[in-house]
């Protein structure tokens, strides 16, 4: 660009700075940097990366899928444990945890860092009401974030499900007015299913700001003694992110599970 | 006790509260409107309003903290320029008395009224005149609250007693019962220390003067000691004019040269740990460093360290450094780096209020629980851990109803 027409923008630029304000035109360079949506981290680094929000978003839905040991609950628990945190890292902030399938365990929830005294169990039962119970906690806007293990038990009962549908439009909305961050947890579907709208939780997966799959890849031993497993984050949808960015992620056993027998 | 000649020297403090929102919002008034904070070179927030601070907003937090706290913030980056263009103003207007002005950062300033003026019916007539003028110099925005005494922290003391525009005269008999009721964190002890006086129930500087100055001194060191004679009522420093003091550069020599940041970091912090002790000690804080970077192919560099605030906490100064270091470009491996203080400062306050920390967020689960229960029943159930080491799981925890805690 020739030195005039740089002068010329510049000068367009203040000129439209002074009327409508600094925020009115950004370089692109600058956008990126102003353009932070608040959030929650995982406590996965790589995993936080590649959302594009540098967490899971708050005031909104995120879903995370994945089957049995993909790591999917012990990314819920860290997100709990970092929700419940400020910025200097004190117990700070409420959390709840809808715990319907009444696996929840306490030990390995305080292993993965979360304070039992800030959370909430919640064990409802398979009823329509399950769905407005989760409306008014949030409601009450002292809750910092949610998450629901797991979403196919709502799904499979077919009352409840028809009132989960009919009631994220206005769900969606509380989420965003108590800036509480809301995770489901899911089982996959096949991507033919996906990409037919025939798995159950599709609708769900519309209303979602983030969706992300947990694939688990390889297991982590230590002298032939089970220490972990690598897994594997891939983005299917952000409002935030094109494409399908994945991010490898190491869960290790904090000493719950051991691989041998004891007794 | 204080001497005949102590007694004749009189201290005016001059003190525009919130210095730099004040200066911003000259610039922009639409800006008053609504709660500022100002952000500074690190992306730190440097300055809050009073509106700000009431939704949270602390000093010192990220920007994204800062949003979080107070969604309705209006963000603004600090205009140095600006702002020391109105600092040099204010200095400017204090100094037309020609007597030894010293200024000890952004809006604080003291004058040595020695020998012009020893008694409140004396200064009065000065501290109008002076009020005048700098409300004529710098606007109504940025008028000063004036406080008088025969030592520097009384005298500041006063001065944020005050109201802008007003002042606050204390006579030497009325010192111990002006300082009684002042809240303890006037004293610039680290928060640490604030925070366990407030846990000893003491909170004005009374009750703290009145505290075994041995058992200070075990407690909280040279800084304590100092803080409580300050707190009786005793600071015999003298106010620096404006010829600044200079200090002799040092030469940390990296050997081997490396072009790593974490060696330097280390020689560097290893070298400033003495001057940050002694600092601490006289609760005083670097305001500006000059950083001078010998490379192993002959290039040179420098930069300067400015503060907004004086700062002798050794985690800052390392924030600080890896900052400036982490942006200088390095043509080589670094041979040596020479720093040298520029100018230093007392410690801004840590707080200014009587209230303690803010309340904490954590919601009771019972609060939560309760209002629902009666319509969904007997669902809520906090984790306990009943014996953390059981080899059985299921023996480690166990649920319990929320509504029956209560």
């Amino acid at each position: 660009m020739s030195a005039t027409k740089r002068r010329r923008l510049e000068s367009a630029v203040t000129a439209i700075h002074e009327r409508y304000g600094p925020q009115a035109v950004r370089t692109g360079a600058e956008f990126r940097q102003v353009a932070a949506i608040p959030h929650i981290a995982t406590g996965f680094a790589a995993l936080d990366a590649i959302t594009g929000c540098q967490g899971l978003p708050m005031g909104a839905l995120t879903l995370l899928s994945g089957r049995t040991t993909s790591g999917k609950l012990t990314v819920a628990c860290k997100f709990l444990a970092s929700a419940q945190r400020d910025q200097r890292g004190d117990v700070a902030h409420t959390v709840a945890l809808f715990d319907l399938n009444r696996t929840a365990d306490p030990d390995y929830l305080v292993r993965c860092g979360v304070d039992l005294d800030a959370l909430l169990v919640v064990r409802p039962s398979l009823q329509p009401q399950a769905v407005d119970l989760l409306g008014d906690l949030v409601q009450q806007r002292r809750l910092r974030a949610v998450v629901i293990d797991c979403l196919p038990d709502w799904l499979t009962n077919r009352a409840v499900s028809r009132r989960l549908y009919a009631s994220l439009g206005r769900l969606q909305t509380q989420l965003r007015v108590a800036q509480c961050a809301l995770l489901m947890l899911d089982d996959p579907s096949p991507p033919w299913r996906r990409w037919l709208n025939l798995d159950k939780s599709g609708r769900v997966r519309w209303n979602a700001a983030l969706h992300i799959e947990m694939r688990r890849e390889q297991w982590l031993t230590e002298s032939g003694v089970l220490k972990g497993y690598r897994a594997q984050a891939r983005l299917l949808k952000s409002q935030w992110v094109y494409g399908f960015p994945s991010a490898p992620m190491e869960i290790r056993f904090n000493g719950t599970v051991k691989a041998r027998e004891t007794w | 006790m204080h001497s005949k000649m102590d007694d004749a020297i009189g201290i005016l403090c001059c003190y525009v509260p919130n210095f730099l929102i004040a200066s911003a919002c000259c610039d922009q008034p639409g800006w008053t409107e609504r709660p500022l904070a100002l952000l500074g070179a690190d992306e730190r927030v440097v300055a809050v309003s009073a509106a700000a601070r009431r939704s949270g907003v602390q000093i010192a937090v990220r920007a994204q903290a800062a949003r979080l706290a107070c969604p309705d913030l209006h963000l603004q980056p600090l205009n140095i320029q600006a702002s020391q263009a109105r600092q040099t103003a204010y200095l400017a207007a204090l100094g037309e008395w020609e007597l030894p002005v010293e200024s000890q950062g952004w809006g604080l300033a003291y004058i040595d009224l020695n020998g012009i003026a020893h008694s409140t019916a004396a200064v009065q007539p000065l501290a109008t005149d002076l009020g005048r003028r700098l409300r004529r110099t710098l606007g109504a925005a940025l008028q000063p609250a004036l406080g008088w005494d025969s030592s520097k922290f009384t005298a500041r003391a006063a001065a944020m007693w005050a109201a802008p525009g007003r002042m606050k005269l204390v006579e030497q008999a009325d010192v111990a019962r002006f300082l009684a009721g002042q809240p303890i964190s006037l004293l610039p002890l680290s928060p640490p220390h604030l925070q366990q006086l407030q846990w000893l129930g003491i909170h004005t500087l009374g009750q703290f003067a009145q505290l075994p100055a041995t058992a200070v001194w075990q407690r909280f060191g040279a800084a304590g000691k100092l803080a409580q004679q300050w707190a009786r009522g005793k600071d015999n420093r003298p106010v620096c004019g404006a010829a600044a003091t200079t200090y002799p550069p040092v030469t940390v020599d990296i050997d081997p040269p490396t072009a790593s940041l974490q060696p330097v970091m280390a020689n560097l912090l290893a070298s400033l740990q003495p001057l940050l002790r002694t600092q601490q000690g006289r609760m005083e804080g670097i305001r500006r460093l000059h950083l001078a970077y010998c490379f192993a192919n002959g290039a040179e560099s420098g930069s300067v360290l400015d503060f907004v605030y004086p700062v002798n906490q050794p985690a800052r100064i390392e924030a600080a450094l890896m900052q400036q270091l982490g942006a200088q470009p390095w043509p080589g491996a670094l041979t040596s780096v020479r720093w040298t203080l520029l100018a230093t400062g007392e410690v801004v306050v840590a707080q200014l209020s009587l209230f303690a920390a803010p309340a904490s967020r954590v919601a009771s689960l019972g609060d939560l629980a309760r209002p629902l229960a009666e319509r969904y029943g007997a669902v809520f159930f906090q984790a306990q851990q009943s014996n953390a080491s059981h080899p059985l799981p299921e023996r480690r925890s166990r649920f319990v109803d929320v509504p029956s805690l209560a």
